[in-house]
């Protein structure tokens, strides 16, 4: 029968009791038993004429008999029938359904006079008064990391009401197969004939983490009901993303921020108002236009030189979509960066080593105006006090380096100082495979390689475009190594441990990071020696290896970088000690228990909800500060069609439902109509009335003793 | 506790597991007299009421001849009740007598019942005699009130067999002819015969100055009819046999009993005849009761 289901098939096996009644009979055929008697003029008087509708009385009890306890078992399987003229009104069977709320930021847009987030909340109720006596609800969120406010099913309606209406969205972003996921798995422990998944969201592509053949396993016996509370806005623009950049030549003003600053939306942008704050102080402005889906990058300054690390926000005007407006940053390192170069000397008699070349790139004047100071020392001069101050040393070709000096060398590495090492003709690859390299990078050192510049060249090809020292070149990183040729480099093998951020073609990595810190440590598979490169000549020296100086410097110190909304820090801190307090951006207090690692204490801040500036202090000293913003991605735009997500959810019972339709109508269609095992109990028991009249003359006892009453007294 | 003992005899299962029909008389009369002595009819039983002068006519018998040694004068006992009752117990022995759907026949139960009436009323002084009959006087043996007469009595109660046939309505009236002087009639019957006729027998004593009393004997399955299944029930007299279910005809068979009874009951009341129905498993105690009373009208 279509629509008809069985919830307990275990107990359809007890249909097998129906045939008792016809075993029964059989077994009880046995022939008349002869009694004599004395009154056979009475049995003559009172034998039946129409033995015919006596045998029809006897078929019709056996039937009986047989259907009683078929709907017995079938009512204990608890049969039910769906449908949606059965689903609607009373008597439908009873329903857990699991509320999924998207809470992600986007959901934050206003579309027309309210944001999404509050339909999705009106949609919710209405979900909840489709809902009747003996239904349960869960309430779960749709951000990532899917957050549970009721876990358990519950009847209470009331409360479930009440936790919707006091829901507000997050900053986090969205997660449409871990929501769903946790919304079936615990839908999973219901008996209730219906299992529903409602789930309010703006659609936005963004929620799905894996867009590509992956689909959603819902199930056969869940209905989902695909919520669509709103269009997101058409216009958004939104700060990408904040970077420091350092200016040549200009060293007595603060540190230059670049913005960059996208255009998600339809249309043209102009005159956007991009504004820089720090520490309360507009400190620069600028106006920019953007064309649709286009992004630029605004220069923004920063005031007076500090001496702790760059905290502030870069803010737009505020659009449809507010929280992707602000851009939190805190830059650490120092304003001036130390960089202690320490050369190994030339292969060529005479020549400038790399150290010089290294240097002149960073520091051309000698004058700090870069921001970078360069203290030069000899290979095997490796000055303890200048080590104690440096922010990053540079190991420009160094043939070996004394143990003592590996010490130090450590040391620094360990406070969170940066590395960089060039790799040239002079190295001693036993020295660099068997004690240097081990104790910073998950690197082996396979020997130069290359034959000159009688052989042709190499050039650099980068892998993480991404990567800091790349990405702040916007682009360009890629067309200023270009022209960078390389007749002989250092062969090598990167381990797991270490991260290749370019390489060169055929040949093997050009640049490895070292992973795990806390110090950052890069490895480049050349020197700079004029025998090896011409790189030191190009244009694409000087930018490349200024970013990699700062990237170096901001290993450690109080500015300890950007973290994402609903995702954790994971703190180095320069000083403090016992309980260091967290402040976060609401000024809310929260005590961190450092734990030392490698003797530098660490503090982990978990769940970190709002976007905005968290400080970290021991007693009065700030100690650390990072900002937490939120994923870009959430600021997308990009919807997904029904059809679309129909593709990617694997489940039979799936209904869209659109901002303006009937959720009512849209529910019944799916929910199962009537739950038939108390009607088949009434069946029974009804059959069991029948039955009782039916065979009321074959007991004896009570009218044999009304006649012994009336008789014998 | 005695008494409690001696009263388990008027259970009629019970007392048809002793052997002799005196004994179980003997038995059952003592339960039955312990039990009176706690009720309403103490005092019944024949004793010394008072003297009086010894007139001429008197039996010799009763002379207190203890007084006359202390006074010197003849005075004669005289009882509380003297005895001049003729009972004749007309016990029905016809073939429907010997049903049993238990341990004891409607006929067994009757001849107990006989037996503890006859060792009541010879107890009292009474004369009893018995009559048995099947379509026809099988046994009559005159009242008598010796003690000794008691014995015949109940010896010939201990041989009666159920008969090969009935017919109640024509027994009676051939007894109704014989028996000359009135005096009371107890008829333990089934009464197994058309109503007409056994009250047309019945009313035949009556018209000859005879006071009656039925004890109506019915086995309890007679009543219930209480079979299951099929069955195929065999008339004792007949041989005939009907095949049945006995759910479907229970109902009705019950009905025509209730109306055959109440017939009886009624016809009986009309005829200024006591009737007493009774089932194989009532206490004996019931039914002597409904004899005292009788015999307590009788004066």
């Amino acid at each position: 029968m279509p629509g008809l289901t069985f919830l307990n098939t275990l107990f359809l096996a007890g249909l097998a009791a129906a045939s008792l009644p016809v075993i029964i009979h059989l077994l009880h055929r046995r022939p008349a038993e002869r009694v004599d008697f004395s009154w056979l003029k009475f049995i003559r008087r009172a034998q039946p004429s129409r033995t015919r509708k006596f045998r029809m009385k006897d078929l019709l009890l056996l039937l009986v008999r047989i259907l009683l306890l078929a709907f017995l078992s079938l009512a204990l399987a608890r049969p039910a029938l769906k449908g949606g003229l059965l689903g609607s009104g009373e008597g439908r069977a009873r329903t857990s359904a699991c509320l999924v709320i998207d809470d992600s930021f986007s959901m934050g847009a206003r579309s027309g006079d309210e944001r999404l987030f509050d339909r999705a909340r009106t949609r919710a109720l209405e979900a909840v008064s489709l809902l009747g006596s003996g239904d349960d609800a869960m309430l779960i969120l749709g951000r990532s990391g899917s957050k549970s406010i009721v876990g358990e099913p519950t009847r209470d309606l009331a409360f479930v009401r009440r936790k919707i209406e006091a829901l507000e969205v997050s900053a986090r972003g969205g997660d449409v197969a871990g929501a769903l996921g946790e919304a079936k798995r615990r839908l999973e422990t219901s008996e209730n004939l219906n299992k529903e998944i409602y789930f309010f969201t703006d659609s936005q592509a963004a929620g799905w983490k894996a867009p590509g053949d992956s689909r959603i396993e819902i199930g056969e016996d869940v209905s989902l009901y695909w919520v669509t509370v709103g269009a997101l806005p058409e216009a958004n623009v939104r700060v990408e993303r904040v970077d420091r950049v350092e200016t040549l030549g200009d060293g007595s003003r603060g540190p230059v921020l670049q913005a960059v600053v996208r255009n998600t939306g339809r249309g043209r942008r102009t005159s956007l108002l991009v504004e820089l704050e720090s520490g309360g102080e507009m400190e620069d402005q600028a106006l920019i236009d953007l064309e649709e889906n286009a992004a630029a990058s605004v220069l923004l300054r920063m005031g007076e030189p500090a001496s702790g690390p760059a905290t502030g926000r870069v803010r737009i005007s505020e659009d449809a979509l507010g929280i992707d407006d602000v851009r939190y940053f805190s830059f650490s390192g120092p304003q001036v960066v130390r960089t202690v170069v320490v050369g190994g000397g030339s292969t060529v008699p005479g020549g400038r080593g790399p150290a010089f070349f290294v240097g002149k790139a960073l520091d051309p004047m000698g004058d700090d105006s870069s921001g970078i100071r360069v203290i030069s020392v000899r290979s095997g001069e490796m000055p303890s006090g200048e080590m104690e101050t440096a922010d990053v040393v540079i190991l420009a070709d160094v043939p070996r380096v004394e143990l003592a000096q590996m010490d130090v060398l450590r040391r620094f590495v360990r406070r969170g100082g940066g590395l960089l090492i060039l790799a040239g003709p002079s190295v001693d690859l036993g020295f660099y495979n068997r004690t240097l390299l081990p104790e910073f990078l998950d690197l082996s050192l396979i020997g130069p390689y290359g034959e000159g510049d009688a052989g042709g060249f190499f050039e650099i090809r980068l892998v993480r475009n991404s990567h800091p020292i790349f990405a702040s070149l916007e682009g360009e990183a890629s067309r200023l190594v270009n022209d960078a040729h390389f007749w002989r480099v250092m062969r090598m093998r990167a381990g797991n441990q270490a991260s290749v951020l370019a390489e060169f073609p055929n040949v093997g990595p050009a640049l490895v990071e070292g992973i795990g810190g806390p110090g950052r440590v890069l490895f480049f598979g050349s020197s700079g020696d004029p025998v090896w490169t011409g790189f030191p000549l190009t244009g694409g020296f000087v930018p490349l290896i200024h970013e990699a100086v700062r990237y170096l410097s901001t290993s450690g110190g109080p500015g300890i970088g950007s973290h994402a909304v609903g995702g954790s820090a994971n703190v180095m801190l320069t000083g403090g000690g016992g309980g260091v307090v967290g402040v976060d951006p609401r000024g809310e207090e929260l005590l961190l228990e450092p734990r030392m690692v490698e003797g530098r204490p660490r503090v982990r801040w978990d769940d970190l909800e709002i976007p905005g500036l968290y400080r970290l202090r021991w007693g009065e000293e700030e100690v650390g500060c990072f900002a937490v913003n939120v994923a870009m991605e959430e600021s997308s735009l990009d919807i997904v069609s029904p059809e679309w997500i129909a593709d990617r959810i694997d489940g039979e019972r799936v209904r869209f439902i659109g901002p303006e339709d009937e959720m009512e109508k849209e529910v019944a269609m799916l929910r199962y109509g009537r739950e038939l095992g108390s009607s088949l109990i009434w069946a029974a028991f009804a059959l069991f009335a029948f039955e009782s009249w039916l065979i009321r003359g074959r007991r004896t006892s009570d009218s044999a003793e009304r006649l012994r009453k009336e008789l014998f007294r | 506790m005695a008494t409690d003992d001696t009263r388990r005899f008027l259970d009629p299962g019970v007392i048809s597991r002793l052997s002799t029909m005196e004994l179980k008389a003997r038995l059952v009369v003592e339960g039955f007299i312990a039990g009176l002595h706690r009720g309403p009819y103490r005092g019944f039983s024949v004793e010394f009421a008072e003297h009086r002068a010894y007139m001429p006519g008197d039996p010799m018998k009763h002379v207190d001849w203890k007084v006359y040694a202390k006074s010197d004068r003849f005075f004669v006992k005289q009882f509380e009740e003297e005895t001049n009752l003729r009972a004749y117990i007309v016990l029905d022995a016809s073939a429907s007598m010997g049903y049993a759907s238990g341990d004891i026949s409607k006929l067994e139960y009757g001849s107990m019942l006989a037996a503890s009436l006859m060792y009541l009323m010879l107890k009292q002084q009474d004369s009893v005699g018995l009559l048995a009959f099947d379509t026809q006087i099988r046994k009559f043996i005159p009242p008598r009130s010796t003690r000794s007469h008691l014995h015949l009595l109940l010896k010939e109660l201990g041989r009666q067999q159920a008969g090969a046939r009935t017919d109640v309505g024509v027994a009676l009236h051939q007894l109704a002819e014989r028996i000359q002087r009135r005096g009371l009639i107890i008829l333990i019957s089934d009464l197994q015969d058309d109503p007409e006729r056994v009250i047309s027998g019945l009313r035949h004593f009556r018209h000859r100055k005879h006071e009656v009393l039925v004890f109506h004997i019915l086995d309890p399955s007679e009543v219930a009819f209480p079979f299951e299944g099929e069955v195929v029930l065999r008339d004792l007299e007949t041989r005939e046999e009907i095949h049945t279910e006995p759910w479907r005809v229970r109902d009705r068979y019950q009905g025509a009993m209730r109306e055959w009874l109440l017939e009886y009951r009624n016809r009986c009341r009309e005829s200024a005849i006591d009737y007493v129905p009774a089932e194989t498993r009532t206490p004996f105690d019931a039914l002597l009761f409904g004899y005292l009373q009788k015999r307590k009208r009788l004066g």
